[in-house]
């Protein structure tokens, strides 16, 4: 019995932390911009996969303009994103510049005739039911649809998440094997 | 924007003092032991005590400093740097 709560504790556990990171690392698609719009949301039970009242603007407000860019993959598959600020806010991106990318993004759009490819880097995710976005951060040109663009914030960021709980996790094992174990075991040493 | 700008700083400085107080306490445990060991190792020199109690004396300066700009210089710059590169690069 114990051992069932322990594995769905740990389950829990691994699952929100993994979901947490595959939300919030910055990945690249290599997409056309097909068009961009921008468009009034009223925020309701999805509120959190929104960014926070914007960077500027007044706060307290449910009903916000949000700017988006609809783009198509190689495949024929439409991916829509948002292009919000995040400010200072979560996730630490520090995107301030959300006009500037959607002017951007607007210049480069391009027909299924002739394609332009571009690699949009964004986070987050999209889910038709509850009306989420992933969210743009950069744009930037790429050779042909079969261009791969190499996560490196992405790598950065868990390699570096990895030391510091290797550096943690050593030390705290450490710190239990030489002054609790032997307690525990009953011996003086 | 000043009141976010605001929260996140305030909520950094938490962090890093909660980092600052546990990464302290750990290099002066740390410290202490490797002083211990050398005073072994050097062939039991006088008084133990007096002995790790110097050496802990001499070191509280290199260690704070080390310790002041890892923990809340060189996050604020990082922060300063990625605002930069997100925006204007």
């Amino acid at each position: 019995m114990l051992s069932y709560l322990k594995w769905t504790f740990w389950i829990v556990f691994w699952a929100a932390v993994l979901s947490v990171l595959h939300y919030t690392l910055p990945r690249w698609d290599v997409v056309r911009i097909a068009d961009t719009y921008e468009r009034r949301e009223t925020f309701g039970a999805n509120s959190i996969f929104w960014s926070s009242a914007d960077t500027g603007s007044g706060s307290g407000q449910v009903t916000r303009e949000v700017f988006f860019i609809q783009t198509i993959t190689p495949g024929g598959r439409p991916i829509v994103y948002r292009n919000e600020d995040t400010g200072w806010g979560w996730p630490p991106f520090f995107k301030f510049d959300s006009a500037n990318l959607q002017a951007l993004a607007n210049d480069i759009r391009s027909t299924s005739a002739e394609p332009d490819w571009v690699a949009v880097k964004h986070y987050g995710w999209r889910a038709e039911f509850m009306t989420i976005y992933p969210n743009a951060l950069r744009i930037k040109d790429v050779d042909g649809p079969d261009a791969r663009v190499i996560p490196w914030t992405a790598i950065a960021i868990l390699i570096a998440l990895g030391c510091v709980f290797w550096a943690i996790y050593a030390r705290w094992r450490r710190f239990w094997e030489n002054r609790v174990d032997p307690l525990l075991d009953g011996d003086e040493a | 924007m000043f009141f976010a700008l605001g929260r996140l700083v305030l909520m950094l400085l938490v962090v890093s003092t909660v980092a600052y107080v546990s990464l302290w306490f750990y290099a002066r445990a740390a410290q202490k032991e490797r002083l211990e060991r050398r005073w072994e190792a050097e062939g039991r020199p006088g008084n133990r005590d007096l002995f790790v109690q110097e050496g802990l004396e001499s070191e509280r300066y290199a260690l704070r400093r080390r310790l002041l700009l890892g923990v809340y210089a060189v996050p604020f710059a990082v922060l300063a740097v990625v605002v930069y590169f997100a925006n204007y690069a």
